[in-house]
């Protein structure tokens, strides 16, 4: 296990109170936030009514479902990483997020437009993807950009929490929606494109991207190389992509506990809800922990409730106390990791490669993700839950403690040349 | 760093353009959605007091419940019809996507508000919701037994993609009036040729009652076969009868069960009705090339009903119930337009 600083929590918790101490959270971080917040509303709204749309209304048949579903995963992957060097290259952060949240809004009026062929709605549905994929990391690059180094991790804690006020409240939205007016999924489509459409308007009219700290000429070249020459980076960046693949996707999770409840009353949406909660909450406290006491040493107590969280399900009978556990520990461990990894990746990397290096990171934890979800289901449909349960706590032990020794010191003080 | 307060114009384009967007999308809602029709007055009822007299005097007689599919303030809501063609339709105002009647009690399966999300609603004779049950995914199929014991309903589970198609299905049995699970068909054995089988991937979905509401079919559907089992469900054992037979429905004779039959394979296989004759079971291709998804009910012992989408647009569902005779002598009619999800009680 990797001990934790006592005497710096002590500290960190003694001087909490004064002022001087608070960390400094730019304003474009919280419009970001903002900007974030809406666009989720609009589009968790579509991606939690997608099953019953595909399959209820549409009807569409397993297999054409499988793909659509396959596609709404993977394909983000090569966009991330060109939205990135884009971003670097001509140091247009804003633009190029911009266009990511343009195009994912204009395909919720796609939606509407196409007809019934199901080909049409995976095309639609795979843009409006890659647009997720073009806006992350240039987003990401933004809030760094702007932050003081020291307050990389409470900056990413406070976009992540508004961030998940949208993972809330969409699917809450979208399911009033349809539960009060039967099958209207037009309205739907209109009401989400409305809202991501103010999403955009915060975006362009409320956020400077002027990153007074870079030079005002255009770079020729991202100089890339120095990203996979940077230790520090590459270890970072394997560590994430090892803990995507380790940790089951949240699907998996929601599984594997109605399968140890037995009788699967809860419905999935609940789960997530109870996850969403409790990251919203914990998301701005672990990142000024991770801020205070080492970032690698939260990122690996995000680890640890992973490593909780699996022991849980093998071990405890669920019952309704339990479910809450599980699920907190589900919530610390993406409040831990997610936004942490992002401030670890930020303080890692120097200015000019921001974007570059956090696309790297965002393409490779969810290629390994992808990966993993493969894998667990091979193991799922060969050897059943009770297997993959086993799989997990193990992979997630050996991670944790893989990450422990390799993030060492990492992160641990912000490196100051990433502000040039 | 910089980190410069957004101008004074900036930020009033801003609220102004917000004002826009939620004028335009309120007043979009106003003009796109037909307002709810009003609430009864009586607790838990689902039809209004003038409705509720027609409707009494119409279930004397045979009657069919469905899914209005009709544009408008009762889109998607149960309502009731007699079986004679051209008489008023009855419409509550209790949404659902898939529902069942026997003449004592009826399941109504819909979505609801979040965080539930699904949910299954009973109702007693007197039309009334006595019970509502969270499901755990999408509704997909729902059959009560003829004398109102028993229930059944099947949900699509998402995010189960470890499966190669992507989803898979939950079927229970619940007992009636109460709503108490029996049994998840899951937990039943399965014999073929005497022998237990067991899969990982078994997917039950589609059940059909009997006479004796102990005695079910249903679909088994695993490794891409798909199996027709007949079970008991005091004993919790399936048995397994015929292949590529999809979602049965057993005739009120009990002579024949009407199912989908699939054709083509892949992103582009279609399903279509057929009957198979179980004193023979010799399959009867019917005149019908349509596609059919939900599972069909049998109008009388000659002829079934089942609904085709015909929706030109993705965002609006529309389908209609057809009609045909299982001799296979003649065409398909439209039995009821802009319906769906029929549920027949014959008297």
């Amino acid at each position: 296990m990797y001990p934790i600083d006592v005497a710096g929590l002590r500290g960190f918790l003694n001087r909490r109170s004064r002022a001087s101490t608070r960390p400094v959270i730019p304003r474009t971080v919280w419009l970001l936030g903002l900007v974030s917040c809406f666009t989720d509303i609009s589009s968790e709204m579509i991606s939690s009514i997608l099953p019953v749309y595909l399959f209820v209304h549409l009807q569409l048949s397993a297999v054409q479902f499988g793909v659509i579903d396959g596609l709404y995963q993977g394909v983000t992957a090569a966009a991330r990483l060109a939205s990135g060097v884009v971003a670097d290259r001509w140091r247009q952060y804003k633009l190029v997020a911009t266009l990511g949240y343009v195009l994912s809004a204009v395909c919720k009026l796609g939606l509407l437009a196409t007809g019934s062929a199901w080909t049409a709605v995976a095309a639609i549905l795979s843009a409006d993807r890659l647009g997720k994929g073009i806006r992350t990391a240039p987003r990401d690059a933004l809030i760094s950009l702007a932050t003081p180094p020291q307050d990389l991790g409470s900056a990413f804690g406070v976009h992540r929490a508004l961030d998940t006020v949208g993972v809330l409240i969409g699917p809450l939205l979208a399911f009033w929606m349809l539960s009060s007016m039967p099958n209207r999924f037009d309205a739907i489509f209109v009401v989400s494109f409305g809202i991501a459409l103010i999403g955009i308007a915060a975006l362009v009219l409320l956020i400077d991207d002027r990153t007074g700290d870079v030079s005002g000429e255009r770079r020729l070249t991202v100089d890339l190389p120095s990203l996979l020459r940077n230790h520090s980076f590459v270890a970072i960046t394997t560590v994430a992509a090892l803990t995507s693949f380790v940790v089951v996707s949240d699907a998996f999770l929601y599984l594997l506990l109605q399968w140890k409840r037995g009788s699967g009353a809860e419905s999935i949406p609940l789960l997530y809800a109870g996850t969403a909660t409790s990251y919203l909450i914990l998301a701005a406290p672990l990142g000024r922990l991770a801020d205070r006491v080492g970032r690698s040493r939260v990122f690996v107590i995000g680890q640890a409730c992973m490593v909780l969280v699996y022991a849980g399900v093998a071990i405890l009978d669920i019952g309704l106390w339990t479910l809450g556990l599980v699920l907190l520990l589900h919530g610390a461990y993406y409040a831990a990791t997610d936004g942490v990894i992002a401030a670890l990746v930020s303080s890692a990397t120097r200015s000019e490669v921001r974007a570059s290096g956090l696309a790297t990171l965002n393409t490779a934890t969810s290629l390994t993700r992808l990966a993993g979800s493969v894998f667990v289901g091979v193991i799922w449909s060969w050897r059943g839950p009770g297997t993959v349960v086993t799989i997990a706590l193990i992979g997630a032990i050996a991670t944790m403690t893989a990450s422990a020794i390799t993030l060492k010191g990492t992160g641990r003080k912000p490196i100051e040349a990433s502000t040039a | 760093m910089s980190d410069s307060r957004p101008s004074h114009a900036r930020i009033a384009t801003f609220i102004g353009f917000v004002s826009a967007v939620a004028i335009a999308l309120a007043a979009y809602l106003y003009v796109a959605i037909e307002p709810a029709p009003a609430t009864s007055n009586h607790s838990n009822g689902i039809v209004d007091e003038k409705t509720s007299k027609a409707l009494t005097e119409l279930r004397r007689g045979s009657y069919v419940a469905f899914r209005e599919m009709a544009l408008g303030a009762t889109y998607g809501n149960l309502a009731f019809a007699s079986l004679e063609p051209g008489t008023p339709r009855l419409f509550s105002s209790l949404p659902c996507h898939r529902l069942h009647f026997s003449d004592t009690i009826g399941v109504c399966l819909a979505i609801a508000a979040a965080p539930a999300g699904f949910r299954a609603s009973l109702l007693d004779e007197d039309m009334r919701v006595t019970q509502t049950i969270g499901l755990p995914g999408m509704p997909s199929r729902t059959r009560v037994s003829r004398n109102g014991e028993f229930a059944a309903y099947t949900v699509f589970v998402s995010g189960d993609s470890y499966l190669a198609s992507g989803l898979s299905t939950r079927t229970r049995l619940l007992k009636l009036p109460s709503g108490q699970d029996v049994a998840d068909l899951e937990s039943f054995a399965v014999l073929r040729d005497g022998k237990e089988i067991y899969s990982l991937d078994f997917n039950f979905w589609g059940v059909t009652f009997t006479r004796d509401p102990n005695r079910i079919y249903a679909t088994l559907g695993t490794g891409g076969k798909i199996l027709l089992v007949e079970g008991e469900v005091a004993e919790r054992t399936f048995r397994v009868i015929a292949e590529d037979i999809e979602c049965p429905s057993l005739s009120p004779d009990e002579t024949h069960i009407a199912f989908k039959k699939r054709f083509g394979s892949g992103f582009d296989a279609w399903w279509q009705p057929a009957v198979v004759d179980l004193a023979t079971m010799t399959v009867r291709q019917l005149p019908e090339s349509k596609h059919i998804d939900d599972q069909i009910e049998w109008l009388d012992n000659g002829h079934i009903l089942y609904a085709v989408g015909h929706s030109t647009s993705a965002a609006v569902r529309r389908a209609d119930i057809w009609t045909i005779a299982i001799d296979g002598a003649s065409p398909s009619s439209i039995f009821l337009a802009d319906a769906e999800s029929p549920a027949v009680v014959r008297r």
